[in-house]
């Protein structure tokens, strides 16, 4: 009886959780990525505290960003939405909590490893093995309430909004499983299947995919819904959405290779990125524009509406930044913007813009409706809306000029073929007072944030009721044909044909750019050219993971003049190939590393991973006294090795059973060079910084 | 065998395949999305959102 009863309402509980979870990850992750940003501007900022550097709050800010807020921004929306669209309760409420409960167990995983250093340093995808089976866990049994509702729904079609939400499910579960396919070590170290280039390729299908799969579709979808809903409008053009939908999943899985551009990567899929990129321009207005015109007749409200203002300003930024995208897949511009700040600035149009003024927009419809109330404050709303505007504003100009500007500087070569920016740093301290700009313009976009957060509690304060239940709604056909409840087995059959035309429409692009990569080791002569990493190289290595160096550094040389240039020969595929995972990196804050092996004495290391200053005035790389300190984990180091051959690297049998002595032994001999140097600090052989400088001397000097 | 087939399979060819299956989708959804007498469906789908709930009264 209890449950019959139950069952006539929607379940708003879960929705109102995860607002009040977006809202507060919203905050920290805000608060993170400021916190990372001022030390690029001021490297002090992180009180020569491991958990604080750069290359660990990085890590934990996309994560917290994409997964914590964004995350629960659209679960929040995709469980109300949902059983509006489907005139149903959620399939099970207690589904529903372990979902909920169990993700902010895994954001909060996150929060306390990250810090620490576990990381697998494959962006957005850094966490290690056992919570990503937390991830695909928890993601399996959203799916499963998902769907179970979708199957028990009176309302006989399903919404555009819905598509979009399937989509993002079933991708969701592709991209997190393929790409995190990994051999553990120990219980947070584990070491990826693909090596090297297939990393790479498998990573940015990854990461790009995302993008497009977990903050550019279910936001779509939410737009879907809470645009027409909020203007009280149809949607502008039922039959565009379908061509955007098709047309915009089937095209985004090829994306990927265009963080790859003038890489090593073959030509044909850097070509195929590349194409598939500029393609995605047009579903993308597409989009846009549907979601603009369902607006038509109503535009007044945009002045008078603050949610209006902020879902209409989302879909301006996301037609903005997929206009940009595709300009930056283009190889010349590529050339440029790659590596530089330029993508800084076009990430947080995307996500400051689209993802979070649409989830703002959201969160003001949503909270006075599920108390039954008016939003108590519509001139705050009006403040947060212009405050966070000219925060975005700030920072993407302050970031795209930066990013220009050091790209520029980069490629500058004067009339007898040299450089004119020779010096690295010379490129970086010309930016830092960008650096100082832009975290102002974060500090804006968290103030607007604060001012929602309190306006938010005094409408859930004022309201007379408190939480309000909504009885579930008659389904429209029932009201419009007067039929009784359908034949459920059609119904079904749609849901299930429609997953398994989009997941075809992902699996298709995903294969034919995978597969050809993962088979390329097979062409390519590693083992002739190369050598694996020594055991202590190995240690160094995976010190360089921990700390997260790849979020400043590349090792990707690209087939560029300039890049060959400053930092010699372009990188080749073999160069790479024992690599796991990989290091090309993204972002250039720092020298490319890949051939900085010999380049400098132990000493001048030594000196510099202590304290930058010391040796390069102006440099923004952070101290890592602690690498001074701590011992390197000899002892893991045979089960490391026997892992890696497993995979295949060609280590002895010997050097795997000694991998610890071997270790130590090479430790000693740079040890006693960097005392012959002038080095001071007792039993140096047994401390981090040896392993890593070992690391960093073998990079580009890796060939027989 | 597989290892042969594979290395042929790339470069242009990839592409242009790959793009002509883009196309081959893409007007498929045209005609499918625009077919004719599908007008009044449409319609309704456009403001499926839209319903009239039945007001809220029941407090938690
Ligand atoms: C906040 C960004 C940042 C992080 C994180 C960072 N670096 Fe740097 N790194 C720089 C900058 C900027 C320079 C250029 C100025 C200088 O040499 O100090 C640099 C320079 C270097 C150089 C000299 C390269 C050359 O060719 O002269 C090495 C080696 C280096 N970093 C290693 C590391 C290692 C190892 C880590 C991780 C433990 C790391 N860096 C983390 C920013 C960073």
């Amino acid at each position: 009886m209890k449950n019959d009863s139950l069952k006539s309402y929607y379940d708003d509980v879960i929705v109102r959780y995860f607002i009040y979870a977006t809202l507060t990850w919203g905050v920290i992750a805000f608060i993170v990525g400021l916190w990372a940003a001022l030390q690029l501007a001021f490297w002090k900022f992180n009180f020569d505290l491991e958990w604080l550097t750069f290359g660990r709050m990085r890590p934990l800010h996309t994560n917290a960003a994409i997964f914590a807020f964004g995350g629960n921004a659209i679960f929040a929306g995709i469980y109300h939405s949902t059983q509006r669209l489907c005139k149903t309760r959620m399939y099970s409420d207690f589904l529903s909590k372990i979902h909920f409960w169990g993700w902010q167990a895994i954001i909060v995983g996150a929060a306390i490893t990250l810090p620490l250093g576990l990381s697998q340093s494959k962006e957005y995808a850094e966490l290690e093995w056992p919570l990503d089976i937390g991830i695909a866990l928890i993601w399996v049994i959203f799916a499963y309430n998902f769907f179970a509702t979708l199957l028990r729904r009176k309302e006989k079609h399903i919404y555009v909004a819905i598509w979009f939400y399937i989509a993002t499910i079933i991708t969701v579960a592709v991209l997190h499983i393929v790409n995190s396919i990994e051999i553990p070590v120990s219980l947070f170290k584990s070491y990826p299947v693909y090596a090297g280039i297939q990393d790479a390729m498998v990573q940015w299908w990854y990461g790009h995919n995302a993008v497009a799969f977990f903050l550019t579709t279910p936001f779509l979808g939410l737009m879907y819904y809470y645009i027409p809903k909020a203007a009280n409008r149809p949607v502008y053009s039922y039959r565009l959405s379908i061509v955007h939908f098709w047309a915009l999943i089937f095209i985004y899985i090829w994306a990927g290779p265009h963080h790859l551009l003038n890489t090593s990567l073959p030509d044909w899929a850097q070509n195929l990125g590349m194409i598939f990129s500029v393609m995605l321009w047009a579903p993308s207005w597409g989009g846009m524009i549907n979601g603009l015109l369902t607006l038509r007749g109503s535009w007044h409200l945009l002045r008078t509406e603050p949610v209006i203002k902020f879902l209409v300003t989302a879909v301006t930024f996301y037609g903005m930044s997929t206009f940009e995208g595709p300009l930056l897949s283009i190889k010349s511009v590529s050339a440029l913007g790659h590596y530089t700040d330029w993508i800084i600035a076009h990430v947080h149009g995307g996500t400051l813009g689209w993802n979070g003024f649409l989830t703002f927009g959201m969160i003001y419809y949503l909270i006075p409706k599920l108390f039954d109330t008016k939003l108590y404050s519509k001139k705050l709303a009006t403040v947060h809306f212009w405050v966070g505007l000219f925060g975005i504003l700030t920072y993407y100009l302050s970031m795209w000029a930066a990013g220009i500007t050091q790209g520029l500087m980069w490629q500058a070569i004067d009339a007898s073929g040299k450089l004119v920016y020779p010096e690295f740093i010379d490129t970086v301290t010309r930016i830092v007072p960008l650096y100082m700009v832009r975290a102002l313009g974060g500090s804006l976009y968290i103030v607007g944030a604060l001012i929602m957060v309190y306006n938010l509690f005094k409408t859930i304060k004022g309201s007379a009721h408190g939480a309000i239940k909504v009885p579930v709604a008659a389904p429209f056909e029932h009201r419009e044909t007067g039929e009784k409840e359908t034949i459920h087995r059609k119904l079904e059959g749609m849901a299930v044909t429609f997953s398994v035309l989009s997941f075809i429409a992902i699996a298709v692009g995903s294969a034919i750019e995978i597969i050809p990569t993962l088979s390329m080791h097979e062409y390519i002569r590693t083992e002739a050219e190369i050598r694996p990493y020594s055991p202590l190289e190995l240690a160094g290595r995976d010190i360089y993971i921990r700390e997260g160096c790849y979020t400043c550094h590349s090792q990707m040389i690209r087939k560029l003049p300039f890049d060959v240039l400053r930092f010699g020969k372009a990188s080749t595929i073999e160069e790479s190939m024992y690599d796991r995972p990989f290091q090309w990196g993204s972002k250039r804050t720092g020298p490319d590393l890949s051939r900085v092996g010999k380049r400098y004495p132990h000493l001048w290391h030594f000196r510099h991973m202590l304290n930058p200053r010391d040796v390069i005035e102006g440099s923004i790389m952070p101290n890592y006294p602690w690498l001074y300190t701590k011992n390197t984990e000899f002892h893991s180091l045979r089960r490391k090795l026997s892992v890696m051959s497993q995979l295949g690297v060609p280590y002895h049998e010997k050097e795997v059973a000694e991998a610890d002595r071997l270790a130590e032994m090479e430790a000693m001999v740079i040890a006693n060079e960097l005392k012959e140097q002038g080095a001071r600090g007792e039993h140096l052989e047994q401390k981090e910084i040896v392993a890593l400088i070992a690391y960093l001397q073998a990079l580009g000097q890796l060939k027989k | 065998m597989k290892k042969e087939a594979l290395s042929l399979f790339g470069h242009g060819d990839l592409i242009l395949f790959s793009f002509l299956l883009f196309f081959v989708t893409f007007i498929g959804v045209l005609i499918w999305a625009f077919r004719k007498n599908q007008v009044k469906f449409y319609n309704q789908m456009a403001s499926m959102h839209l319903e009239k709930v039945k007001e809220p009264n029941h407090h938690e």
